[in-house]
């Protein structure tokens, strides 16, 4: 405390009275407008006015003093004002646990809580960083970290003149940050707050509004997702399969590679194919090819899933000219047989649409060509149609496994040219691959190869 | 100061639900219904001192802090007068985070074991339920559950009991089982009973040791409770009473230890005449002198025991009686009020279970190239369904709410309406259930057709629901003709009272022509989504007071024997009680943004619009009185069908001459 060399008179003067144990400046200069509260809560209450030169020169000898006496107390070394952040820059490991630590070091450290809103400040910075910053008992301990009761308005002037505004800033800037990451307040917050904001300020009225609309938006999604999401790829798979399949009769399977001997990649697959859809392929003409396409991407929340489909050409329905206006000869399709009526049409199912009929979807571990062929052969248990029908390889990029799986890198490139697209000779080839044994030594990368 | 606290308690008034997270509408918060939202304010805040405390005690403090009970008036019978208690739609929120979060983890367990545990369908079967399974449940202290924790129960307050039976009701024969031990059978000692009485019995009721029964009905004597023939004679010594008589269809009859039975008493008045009444007993097994007949073969709880108890010069102790002597009838009807609550959530619970597997397979089976799932009839029967149960359900814990929260709540007509309507929504829901599921759901390897016979037995006991109608709308005569007896007494005399039939004539016009004029302002008590929905209510509440108007002046006091409308006055009024709660229940859930509730807002629209037009229809038909709604036409057939001892049309193949 000695060596405190204050640069300005008027600091020191404050600093030597607040050394006395005097509270309240009272003397006809320009000090006497300068309420400075030094006992807990020193850098903030001031009068509008004063100078400003003198509330930094406060400001500063504050901040410089906590540093000091910090240095005595804690043995920490640090002489810049960015010292709360190296109480987190220290932690080595950064996690929930080590994260708490620092705020409780904080709060042991210095029971007056001095520079608290700065400390706050820099822990809401650090808190994405160790993975806290959707955890409520996080944001609840930091906002423990604020002295209760001093900050509460006392009358009309002190809450329409934002009481203590720095302070009030801050806890609002807690709550927007929670705001952000979606993390709902919750009845214990809410006492938290008026214990040290009191009911009439900003920071509350910040907590009204988000308790009005955050619980209106929690369930609003229309595609609601298990909190927190499951971390396996594989469930990731089926929970993005489950999204996209519009058919309610949509059944998800799910295997994997290794059952097949003649795979390379060894992977799961999981798949998703509704009744309608293995009739729809049933009904498909063998001569016609179907396409596998991909990949695409669906989101679940900050998870990006690629998925693949298998895809017919559009089937063209001549446009019936039909007067709906008759009503003469209604037609009970129900109850009459039409054995080889013409005029009656089912309606298109939802996976008919103008662009293509989507057949299957599904969603592999590697995304690679190779998984592909394998969820092929293993949609050929179900759909025996499948081997017969050609099928054709339309992806957009190939994927790095299918270099890496190629036996023979001049094959690969062959494989790989023609814009990456290449079709199949599932008729004959790729049938004896399911149906003989034997044959199982033959990749099938050398399949794609061999054309 | 004052006038910033003004100008911030109606700025914060139009935030968010701080803490009370029920429906908070800017009018809710008026000086005049704080009351409610003040209860609830101190749930809200209770899990704040908690902290401190540690379990079981945390619990009976958390207990212990509820009390601010509110009084209020009571809500069903002032339907009958029009008047409506806007507070009840802020449907209640009686458990606090604690509880809720003990509650949910005893579901999950108790849920668990009624899946893997118990087998339906070997119950059914066999007519019996094991013993082990038995055993499993008392373990769960299932057998205690309203019994307060110091007699060793799990001292659960009404909603938590509802919550649990939802669960229990999976099966029919242990939701009678249990019904019949705890909602009846020793409800009277929990009622009634005095604290050595108490300390006798309950610690081994709760455990399931000893099973009780409730023993009323008689060969003579079955909606009429007042006619019971056993009789209870004090011996000389005035120190034991000698039961004597018979009690059929008990359930639990058999395996009962602890019987509560009622009996005539003779005792002598002020003027030294004899007199009967009827008294309650506790009356144990070991006492001797009782004998069971043989278990019923029922049509559906065929597991559940159900058999005849015999009483010979059984001697029960002076102090065994329950309350005083002649108290028996009104601790009759107390302890069946008390009981009745649940079964709308019992239903509710096994309804759910029942539409899962009914969409499950509605979207499975496909007829004429498309799944049933997307025939707009069987759309319309699962919609229909779904907002049955979820009036049920909204009802069910309503009531259970108004139970917990007010304080010595009169919730019996509430009561009697969430059993009739929940026994007649689990008939036609599961029969609906079953129509879609057509041949598959008649097969024996679908559980419908035992819950069919198993949700028969609803309507029938705990009071028929013809009799609960009865007592509904009775009741709630009873109630409106002590405020109406003036209006009754001038309008059935309107030569002697000119100036005021015609001032009533006048008023009536609008509500002649069906044009009630709306001055409730319920809308602005639910959320605004739901307003038309509100004004449907008022309306209703409106005609539900007219009908009774109307009634009461056609018939004055003999109103008591027209029962085909009282019956439709109790039919408006359980329609209006149920819109109120689906009103209330999805007002609230829209507020706080619960899952889906955007559907449940519809589910109340769609609702509330099919209760109003039932009520339009009877109050009409009230209106229209007996010669143009087919009353007089009911009365007159069924009075030549009775004297011709059955049906009395000739066959249509007859001839008269050839």
């Amino acid at each position: 405390m000695k060596s405190f060399r204050p640069s300005r008179s008027i600091v020191t003067v404050v600093h030597s009275l607040w050394y006395l144990g005097v509270k309240r400046i009272k003397s006809p200069t320009a000090l006497s407008f300068i309420r400075v509260k030094l006992n807990r809560n020193y850098n903030q209450h001031y009068c509008l006015h004063c100078q400003p030169s003198v509330v930094i020169q406060i400001q500063n000898f504050c901040t410089t003093n906590w540093v000091k006496q910090n240095e005595k107390g804690g043995g920490s070394t640090v002489k810049s004002l960015t010292l709360r952040e190296e109480v987190f820059q220290r932690e080595e490991s950064r996690n929930k646990k080590t994260f708490i630590t620092a705020l409780e070091s904080y709060e042991k450290r210095d029971r007056l809580r001095r520079g608290h809103v700065e400390f706050i400040y820099s822990a809401l910075k650090f808190m994405e960083e160790f993975g806290v910053h959707k955890d409520l008992a996080v944001y609840k301990k930091l906002l423990e970290i604020f002295p209760k009761g001093k900050f509460i308005a006392k009358n009309m002037f002190q809450v329409e003149f934002m009481h203590y505004p720095k302070q009030q800033q801050c806890g609002i800037d807690v709550l927007d940050q929670m705001e952000s990451f979606g993390v709902m307040p919750d009845s214990e917050v809410k006492e938290i707050l008026i214990n040290t904001f009191g009911k009439q300020s900003h920071v509350f009225r910040k907590y009204g509004r988000m308790m009005y609309w955050m619980p209106k938006f929690k369930n609003i999604t229309p595609f609601p997702l298990p909190d927190p999401l499951p971390k396996d790829p594989l469930e990731l798979a089926k929970l993005a399969l489950r999204r996209i399949s519009v058919d309610l009769q949509t059944e998800i399977s799910e295997w994997n590679a290794e059952e097949l001997e003649d795979s390379l990649d060894k992977t799961w697959i999981v798949g998703s194919q509704s009744p309608l859809q293995r009739q729809l392929l049933e009904q498909h003409p063998d001569d016609q090819a179907v396409y596998i396409e991909g990949s695409f991407i669906v989101w679940l929340r900050q998870m990006a899933v690629s998925y693949f489909i298998m895809r017919a050409n559009p089937k063209k329905y001549p446009a019936k000219e039909e007067d709906l206006d008759d009503v003469s000869n209604i037609t009970l399709t129900m109850f009459d047989h039409h054995p080889e009526s013409k005029e009656l049409m089912l309606e298109p199912s939802i996976h008919e649409q103008e662009d293509g009929t989507i057949l299957a979807m599904c969603a592999t571990g590697t995304s690679s060509r190779d998984s592909l062929l394998s969820w092929i052969r293993f949609l050929q248990h179900t759909n025996p149609c499948l081997k017969k029908i050609p099928v054709v390889f339309t992806l957009k990029s190939p994927s790095k496994e299918l270099v890496t799986v190629a036996v023979n890198e001049q094959e690969s490139s062959i494989a790989e040219s023609q814009e990456g697209c290449k079709k199949i000779p599932t008729r004959d080839k790729l049938s004896n691959v399911s149906s003989n044994e034997d044959s199982s030594s033959r990749t099938p990368s050398k399949d794609i190869a061999d054309r | 100061m004052a006038l910033h606290r003004a100008a911030y308690s109606s700025f914060l008034s139009r935030l968010a639900p701080f803490g009370l997270s029920f429906s908070k509408v800017v009018r809710c918060v008026s000086p005049e219904n704080y009351g409610w939202l003040q209860t609830l304010r101190c749930l809200a805040d209770s899990s704040q001192v908690s902290e401190q405390l540690k379990g079981e005690d945390r619990r009976e403090a958390l207990k212990s802090q509820q009390i601010p009970k509110i009084k209020r008036p009571p809500f069903a019978k002032n339907l009958f007068l029009g008047i409506f208690d806007k507070e009840i739609l802020a449907y209640p929120e009686v458990l606090n985070k604690e509880e809720l979060t003990d509650l949910n983890g005893m579901v999950e367990v108790v849920e668990r074991y009624f899946k893997e545990k118990v087998d339906s369908k070997k119950i059914d079967n066999e007519a019996v339920i094991p013993e082990e399974t038995l055993q499993g449940l008392k373990d769960l202290g299932l057998f205690g559950q309203q019994i307060p924790v110091e007699y060793g129960g799990l001292g659960l307050n009404a909603t938590e009991f509802a919550r649990l039976a939802e669960i229990t009701s999976l099966d029919g024969a242990i939701a009678v089982t249990l019904a019949a031990h705890q909602s009846i059978g020793l409800k009277g000692i929990l009622i009634s009973g005095n604290e050595e009485q108490k300390a006798k019995y309950l610690p081994k009721l709760a455990t399931g040791e000893h099973i009780a029964a409730f023993c009323l009905t008689e060969p003579g004597s079955g909606s009429d409770a007042a006619s019971i023939q056993t009789k209870a004679t004090l011996s000389k010594d005035e120190k034991t009473f000698y039961l004597n008589g018979e009690k059929i269809w008990i359930s639990n009859g058999g395996i009962a230890d602890i019987f509560t039975v009622f009996a005539r008493t003779e005792q002598l008045n002020e003027r030294h005449e004899k007199v009967e009444s009827i008294s309650a007993f506790i009356v144990e097994r070991k006492f001797g002198g009782i004998t069971s007949g043989k278990p019923e073969d029922k049509m559906g709880i065929r597991g559940s025991n159900t058999c005849s108890v015999h009483f010979d010069n059984t001697p029960v102790p002076v102090e065994n009686m329950l309350g005083k002597v002649g108290d028996g009838f009104k601790v009759a009807m107390n302890i069946l009020n008390s009981g009745r609550f649940s079964m709308g959530s019992s239903a509710a619970g096994f309804l759910k279970e029942l539409l899962g597997v009914t969409v499950e397979h509605a979207i499975n089976r496909v007829q004429f190239k498309k799944p049933l799932a997307e025939f707009h009839m069987i759309q319309e029967k699962i919609a229909k369904i779904t907002c049955s149960i979820y009036a049920v359900e909204s009802m069910a814990y309503l009531t259970a709410g108004l139970l917990d929260t007010l304080e010595s709540p009169d919730c019996s007509m509430e009561a009697a309406m969430v059993k009739v309507a929940s026994s007649e929504v689990a008939w036609w829901s599961i029969s609906e259930c079953l129509q879609i599921l057509g041949g598959l759901g008649y097969m024996k390897d679908y559980p419908f057709e035992r819950y069919l016979r198993d949700s028969r037995i609803m309507m029938i006991f705990e009071g028929t629901n013809e009799i609960l109608r009865l007592y509904i709308s009775l009741v709630g005569c009873q109630h409106a003709g002590v405020e109406l007896k003036d209006v009754v007494r001038k309008l059935r005399n309107p030569f002697m009272n000119p100036a005021f039939t015609i001032q009533k004539l006048l008023q009536r016009s609008r509500q002649k022509n069906d044009r009630v004029k709306l001055s409730m302002d319920l809308r602005g008590y639910v959320h605004p989504s739901l307003a038309i929905a509100a004004e449907w209510l008022e309306y209703s509440v409106m005609r539900l007071q007219y009908g009774v108007e109307l009634v009461l002046a056609r018939h004055g006091k003999v109103v008591v024997d027209h029962q085909m409308e009282l019956k439709r006055l109790a039919d408006v009024a359980i329609d209006v009680y149920a819109m109120t709660a689906v009103l209330a229940r999805a007002s609230r859930s829209y507020c706080i943004g619960l899952k889906n509730a955007d559907h449940e807002v519809k589910i109340a629209y769609t609702f509330c619009a099919n209760a109003m037009k039932r009520i339009r229809e009877n109050v009409k038909d009230l209106e229209e009185g007996p010669y143009m709604n087919n009353d007089r036409n009911y009365q007159e057939l069924a009075s030549t069908i009775f004297k011709n001892r059955g049906y009395a049309a000739t066959h249509p193949l007859t001839r008269n001459w050839y």
